[in-house]
């Protein structure tokens, strides 16, 4: 069984950035491609997410959440949910960790292929 | 929330009165002397759509739950206080230019909790109107210029007191409909290419100026509005390309002296009219609010000089010598001094009566205080990087001559990988954007130094730092 998952992107406004967050967007989606993984990308404010991916310019990760509780996934400049990655292996970093996370995934009838 | 290109579209159904150069100007959109200023301030429109920067360009409104533009807002916390400057700094370093909303913007929060104040004492009906024409606002995207200053002529004398009594904006006839006002208002960032303007008394008032004291709302070509739109250092330069510097976005915000000839306002839209004891309240929280930004627009403004600066050393061949990248360092310090500050006094932000969110006064002050300073050094270090060059460029006319070009080209190289064009074109940008019209503009911006000098001992509680300093010498009793 392969299951979809439904991710919302958010971004940081961007004020000062240390990493150009719009193309590192581009660059996960890429990989996603690659490692073949059926994610589907939506608005952060979709009712039907199942994971949240932040993507914020810097550390202080200032970028507004949804009212509901989501897990997240959080790009904070040159960190991955609070530890440090090159800001060239962040993609490959992310798609991982996007693997994990299907791998532990709750089901959604819908999105059963 | 409109786009970028629906708020140039909207401006060319208007019917603003401009002149410049002695001409009046039928297309003021498209003329190279405005052009520029209305792309830039139509960024403050075109990115509030993209998601990399809708997170501080938008925010929910407290007056209807939509989602609006951050310009039309009426800040609700220190959370929102924080986020306009990063907003700021976040357009200015796309623009690398002054975009003219925040004026607009300020004036409707200083006005906010100001009305909510004098109807407390008068029971009139200001906030109410006020409430009206802010969501008026938040519903159409419209752009306002925050019209404060006025001419003010003999500046040892008061409003009342002037020769020429229009030297002032004043409240001229009154009746049920309305009011008529009459005078000028100067340096107006981004009128020309506004939907609005907020009129606003420039000083605080005694009960001879009641006149004086009248702030409200008008269209930007109501009748009797003209706008003379105001000269800069190499305004020519906006009929070149590359020697203009910033070719897309132009150098500081477009100001113009806009002349008020009876022009009338109807009630709904008067938010002061003769509560002369409320005009130094408006005028001071709309200072602050002012004062509050310069850290993060001219923030984003000074990444630009220094990305440029370095640049030039890179092309120039230095950008590994210990002085010039302790110059940078310096330029960076400097830069976040000015942010520093900038989100200090919002994160130290409080509430007023009306529930608006009003930045730390003091803080406010020191932070433009600081970029007066600043700013100088910042364009002095790029200055003295740069080199002697920024000053004696051929024309790009030369440049890109057939005969002379290859003359230009061949002297102008830097390290051989770099075309010269490249190293013209960084030079273009940083002489323009580090001389005459943008350094006046970081000084006297938000009130001259002196203003902010007197705001500052007024707020820096001397009395209390005095009896500490007695008290560790063992002047006072512990007791005290």
């Amino acid at each position: 069984m392969v299951f979809q998952i439904r991710i919302g992107v958010k971004f940081c406004g961007n004020c000062n950035p240390l990493i150009a967050c719009k193309k590192l967007f581009q660059e996960i989606k890429k990989e996603i491609l690659k490692a073949d993984l059926y994610i589907e990308f939506s608005s952060w404010e979709s009712p039907n997410i199942d994971l949240l991916l932040v993507i914020s310019g810097c550390p202080v990760d200032c970028a507004t959440r949804p009212d509901q509780k989501i897990t997240e996934i959080v790009v904070a400049g040159e960190t991955i949910d609070g530890y440090y990655c090159n800001k060239v292996t962040l993609p490959k970093e992310v798609s991982r960790k996007l693997l994990e996370y299907q791998n532990c995934l709750i089901v959604r009838g819908n999105k059963l292929f | 929330m409109r786009t970028g290109q629906e708020y140039i579209d909207s401006l060319r159904s208007l019917k603003t009165v401009v002149y410049a150069f002695g001409e009046k100007i039928d297309n003021f959109v498209d003329h190279p002397l405005i052009r520029p200023h209305v792309n830039a301030a139509s960024m403050t429109y075109q990115l509030s759509q993209e998601p990399e920067f809708e997170d501080l360009l938008t925010v929910k409104s407290h007056l209807t739950g939509q989602t609006i533009n951050r310009f039309t807002h009426i800040h609700q916390n220190t959370k929102d206080l924080v986020d306009k400057v990063k907003m700021l700094r976040a357009i200015s370093q796309q623009t690398g230019s002054c975009y003219q909303r925040c004026v607009g913007f300020d004036g409707i929060n200083a006005l906010y909790s100001t009305t909510y104040e004098i109807d407390k004492k008068y029971a009139t009906n200001y906030h109410q109107h006020m409430k009206h024409y802010v969501k008026h606002l938040q519903e159409t995207d419209n752009m306002v210029v925050g019209a404060m200053t006025d001419p003010k002529g003999d500046r040892g004398l008061r409003p009342s007191q002037q020769e020429d009594p229009d030297l002032y904006v004043r409240v001229v006839d009154k009746n049920d409909q309305g009011i008529v006002i009459r005078g000028a208002k100067a340096h107006q960032t981004g009128a020309v290419n506004s939907h609005e303007i907020l009129i606003m008394p420039t000083v605080a008032l005694t009960e001879e100026d009641k006149d004086y004291a009248v702030a409200c709302a008008i269209p930007i070509d109501a009748p009797g509005v003209i706008h003379i739109f105001g000269r800069q250092s190499n305004d020519t330069r906006k009929f070149d390309e590359i020697d203009q510097g910033n070719a897309c976005f132009g150098v500081v915000g477009g100001e113009a002296l806009t002349v008020l000839n009876d022009v009338f306002v109807p009630w709904n839209k008067v938010f002061m009219c003769g509560e002369y004891d409320f005009a130094g309240t408006l005028v001071e929280r709309f200072a602050c609010y002012h004062r509050q930004n310069y850290g993060g627009c001219k923030g984003g403004v000074c990444d630009i000089i220094i990305g440029a600066t370095s640049a030039i050393a890179n092309m120039n061949g230095v950008a590994q010598a210990s002085h010039i990248r302790d110059k940078i360092v310096e330029m960076i310090h400097l830069t976040e001094t000015v942010y520093c500050c900038s989100v200090a006094c919002s994160s130290q932000g409080r509430p007023t009566p009306s529930g608006a969110y009003y930045v730390d006064p003091l803080l406010a002050n020191v932070c433009k205080l600081n970029v007066t300073r600043f700013i100088y050094e910042v364009c002095r270090i790029s200055h003295d990087i740069a080199g002697g060059i920024l000053a004696t460029l051929p024309s790009e006319k030369d440049l890109k001559h057939p005969e002379i070009g290859p003359y230009v080209n061949k002297y102008l190289k830097g390290v051989s990988k770099v075309p010269s064009e490249e190293r013209y074109r960084i030079l273009r940008l940083l002489e323009n954007m580090t001389g005459g019209t943008a350094l006046v503009e970081s000084m006297h911006g938000a009130g001259s130094p002196q203003a902010q000098r007197v705001m500052i001992l007024r707020q820096g509680n001397l009395a209390h730092k005095e009896k500490l300093a007695r008290k560790l010498a063992g002047i006072e009793n512990n007791n005290d």
